[in-house]
């Protein structure tokens, strides 16, 4: 093998390992019985901490990793099928869509889980088919140009939307609610939930992953790509959807939990290089590492819950801002 | 019709206009580009090169008449197939990310992989003989976006090489470029020339690329193309025509050198 495969494989395997780290330290982190970690010879005795860490933490901990697996992934897709490093899922009219729609569920429905569920995939779905079409009607630009136009102007539509609903709702009950909800958070984690986002994640991604090489033509302009034998349209389609899936699938659960698509992806093409084969299956295992320890902080790290979004966007930004200015040091030399 | 296989590529009553346009861009246009020859697509700014380019690529559709590879209807060819027959090596591409040289050849070798394969050792080993053979295997690991033109034209011949077509498209090939990396251009194009690949050179510079032309084919703004041998095409009359200034051509050490203007 060569020195640059070895290397690689190290990486990986490093990082594999610290996820699976991560993940195992999630269970016993919380603030029962105390706060902290909870102690092996504690939880041999304790029995309302084994139902605690197989009930709660355990099924939060699977969404939160399958959370950051979607966003990332989606986000290194997106970027690379619309050549467009500043490109995240929270675009084409995704989550604003899946905002628009869970807001009406939590109005009309009351607020009931599968309703929010259904409601915010629905309209996700909604908000890219909009983009989709508007963007063949536009006529300025390159496709690219044009999907990330219509994007705007989507996002755009529903997020009036939802003003006016957040406008329309009751501030005791209703409003709160939508606003926790926009802000994002695993509280509602339970095993049905996980039974919920595991399914179309794992799916979406597997088909993903297995084509990764081929996302790679996608970064080129379209016609060069149908040169190299590649369809452009039907095959940014196709990723552009299972993408969007996966991600309506954990926003439903979640909420809009931004800046992990986008940062992710930069931090995986900085360590293994644009090439979607290597770049992408790292997205994946950081993006879960990211999210499962934004979520441990959002519900351990204060007697309240932290909104899990206001700490992927503040270390998000963070990471975003140390990166930038590291890669300007780097262009400059 | 006669489809003869020994053509690689053939134009039958091919017809294209531009959406907006008030006529038609190409009508009836009948050319035939025999196998192993290599042909120049000559003509002014906007004379229909590049358009004429992506018809035979495939890439746009034209409104009647019928294009052939090798006797297929290009239409019919699977795009996999269309990619092992046909390469294309655009004038320029910048790409957003910072892929490496070696990456960045190595996507000419979509056409032969599945589509859940990367590629392996047998794809990474022609990419660094291509990366030899155009002189630039010192820049495998180098980000394509921070190569010079010059450097970057050598990559879209190398992609466009492991693909091993038998067809190789080539817009405006040494347009923009220093005399030494024309040169390099053209060296590396006349050894692919006697390798046998038909050459599709398009070009709004006759000088350069028609050295190497068995024909010529002039392209006239609403007008149709002209093909001919190369000697009969590059003519004083034939140019002045074409480009609408005078032209005279003189012979030194073996080449024909054009003069514009008076």
């Amino acid at each position: 093998m060569s020195e640059e495969g070895k290397q690689h494989l190290l990486l990986n395997a490093g990082m594999a390992a610290a996820l699976l780290l991560v993940f195992v330290l999630s269970l016993l982190w919380g603030r029962y019985p105390q706060p902290g970690f909870t102690k092996l010879s504690v939880l041999g005795s304790d029995a309302l901490a084994q139902s605690l860490i197989l009930n709660i933490r355990l099924p939060r901990a699977i969404n939160a990793v399958m959370l950051g697996a979607a966003l990332a992934a989606a986000g290194m897709v997106l970027q690379t099928v619309l050549g467009n490093p500043l490109v995240e899922p929270g675009m084409l009219g995704v989550s604003q869509g899946a905002a628009f729609g869970a807001a009406l569920a939590i109005l009309s429905a009351g607020g009931r889980f599968w309703s929010i569920s259904v409601s915010a995939t629905f309209f996700g779905l909604t908000g890219l088919a909009f983009s989709w079409f508007l963007a063949r009607k536009i006529r300025y630009g390159g496709s690219i140009l044009r999907l990330v136009l219509a994007g705007v102007v989507v996002s755009a539509f529903f997020s009036s939307g939802l003003g006016i609903l957040k406008y329309m709702a009751d501030p005791r009950s209703e409003l709160p609610e939508i606003t926790f909800w926009l802000m994002g958070g695993l509280t509602s984690s339970d095993w049905l939930s996980v039974g919920r986002t595991v399914p179309p994640v794992v799916f979406s991604l597997a088909i993903t992953v297995l084509v990764r090489w081929r996302i790679n033509l996608l970064a080129l302009d379209d016609r060069s790509a149908f040169a190299l034998g590649s369809n452009p349209g039907r095959e940014r389609l196709l990723l552009v959807v299972l993408s969007v899936v996966a991600v309506a699938a954990v926003t439903a659960t979640a909420g809009i939990i931004s800046w992990v698509g986008l940062l992710v992806p930069h931090v995986a093409r900085k360590l293994e290089g644009a090439d979607t084969t290597r770049s992408l299956p790292l997205a994946i295992i950081l993006g879960a590492i990211f999210v499962l320890i934004c979520d441990d902080l959002a519900r351990g790290l204060l007697s309240g819950e932290i909104p899990l979004g206001l700490l992927t966007s503040l270390g998000g930004a963070i990471l975003f801002a140390l990166l930038m200015t590291r890669e300007e040091k780097k262009l400059k030399q | 019709m006669t489809v003869t296989l020994n053509n690689a590529v053939n134009l039958k009553n091919l017809s294209f206009s531009w959406p907006s346009a008030n006529g038609p861009l190409f009508q009836n246009v009948n050319l035939a580009f025999p196998a192993g020859d290599t042909i120049c697509l000559i003509g002014p700014n906007g004379s229909g090169k590049t358009t004429l380019m992506e018809l035979i690529l495939g890439w746009r559709k034209y409104d009647s008449g019928a294009i052939t590879l090798e006797g297929h209807p290009i239409s019919l060819i699977p795009s996999r197939e269309r990619g092992q027959i046909m390469a294309l090596v655009p004038q320029d591409e910048r790409p957003a990310f910072s892929y490496s040289v070696l990456e960045y050849v190595l996507l000419g070798r979509a056409p032969y992989l599945p589509s859940l394969s990367p590629p392996g050792k047998h794809d990474r080993d022609l990419a660094f003989q291509v990366l030899e053979q155009v002189g630039i295997s010192s820049l495998a690991h180098r980000p394509v976006p921070r190569l010079s033109g010059g450097e970057t034209r050598m990559v879209l011949i190398a992609r466009a090489l492991v693909q091993q077509p038998r067809i190789m498209l080539l817009d405006e090939p040494a347009n923009h470029l220093d005399p030494a990396n024309r040169e390099r251009v053209m060296e590396i194009l006349s050894k692919l020339k006697s390798s046998g690949i038909t050459l599709i050179i398009s070009s709004h510079e006759p000088d350069i690329v028609t050295r190497l032309a068995d024909f010529v084919v002039l392209l006239h703004q609403g007008r149709n193309p002209l093909m001919g041998k190369s000697n009969d095409m590059l003519v004083p009359d034939k140019l002045t025509e074409l480009y609408g200034v005078k032209v005279s051509i003189i012979e030194a050490e073996n080449r024909r050198i054009i003069l514009w203007g008076k």
